[in-house]
């Protein structure tokens, strides 16, 4: 037995009474308003640690074609490629690079493109290519 | 659920996303601009030589190079007391849709330093600029 304040008495746990207000209604409102808002509050958060595994990924895709430029402008289109794959580690990558290997020249400018797949994304289900490009200033004849 | 609430995870919403659209740009920018400056520092460089006399590496072929990567070639000192060379690169970029209204035009700089010793006219340095050179390990008898 319960001794109030008020100098009444309730037994933990009975039922009210009937016609008497429901104990803790508010609170009741703000236990339903948390429990509605922790997903979506977990969604949002996983949503920007998505944002920021894509953003690095991008960053990661523009480093792959850095790189792949850089050879590119004194090697062939196999080492560009082998130099943008060593960047993106598991990532499957697609690369082109204009003028190809065989018509570039000392002095020109050589340009590569480069998609990285997403692997954050890929988790998802979404297929998602980033792409990226450098350019660079051949170097040999 | 309390049109307060609503109201306040719906701006948590925006904001998050301009937050993350934000830092994405900035992120790539920067990764942009840092390639632009490296391009055009070994642009400069490797230019030097082909075009006699003084050269005319720094700022022509550089500026070439910065453009073509997007970027705008803010300043190209040659032979800071050496032989070295220092290349700064701005990249601006504005974010697609309303983000671009939101978070407004990404700009990122930056720069690219190349040692003396891997200048053209330095009498030590390689013909070519070989990419990536793999650091050596300076291996004594025990």
């Amino acid at each position: 037995v319960v001794v109030s304040p008020t100098g009444g008495s309730a037994v933990r746990g009975a039922p009210p009474a009937p016609g008497a207000p429901a104990a803790g209604g508010e609170d009741g409102s703000q236990t339903l308003e948390l429990a509605l808002l922790v997903p979506f509050v977990a969604l949002l958060a996983a949503g920007v640690l998505l944002a920021g595994l894509a953003a690095a990924e991008l960053v990661l895709a523009q480093a792959a074609a850095r790189d792949a430029a850089r050879v590119a402008a004194v090697d062939d289109d196999a080492a560009a490629t082998a130099a943008a794959e060593a960047v993106a580690g598991r990532r499957a990558l697609r690369l082109s690079a204009d003028p190809p290997a065989g018509r570039r020249r000392g002095g020109d400018l050589v340009t590569v493109e480069v998609e990285v797949r997403s692997e954050a994304l890929r988790r998802l289900g979404v297929e998602a290519w980033l792409p990226a490009r450098a350019a660079m200033r051949v170097e040999h004849p | 659920v309390s049109a307060l609430t609503a109201g306040t995870a719906v701006v948590a919403v925006v904001l998050a996303l301009a937050v993350a659209a934000g830092v994405t740009a900035a992120a790539s920018t920067r990764a942009r601009a840092q390639a632009a400056a490296d391009g055009a520092a070994l642009a400069a460089v490797s230019a030097a030589p082909l075009v006699g006399g003084g050269g005319d590496g720094c700022p022509t072929a550089a500026a070439v190079v910065a453009a073509a990567n997007g970027a705008a070639l803010r300043a190209c000192v040659e032979g800071g007391g050496a032989w070295g060379l220092r290349a700064e690169v701005e990249v601006a970029t504005r974010l697609p849709g309303p983000w671009g209204a939101v978070v407004g035009p990404v700009r990122a700089r930056a720069a690219a330093v190349l040692e003396p010793a891997a200048h053209p006219r330095n009498p030590g340095a390689a013909r070519s600029l070989q990419p990536m050179p793999a650091p050596t390990r300076d291996r004594r008898p025990d």
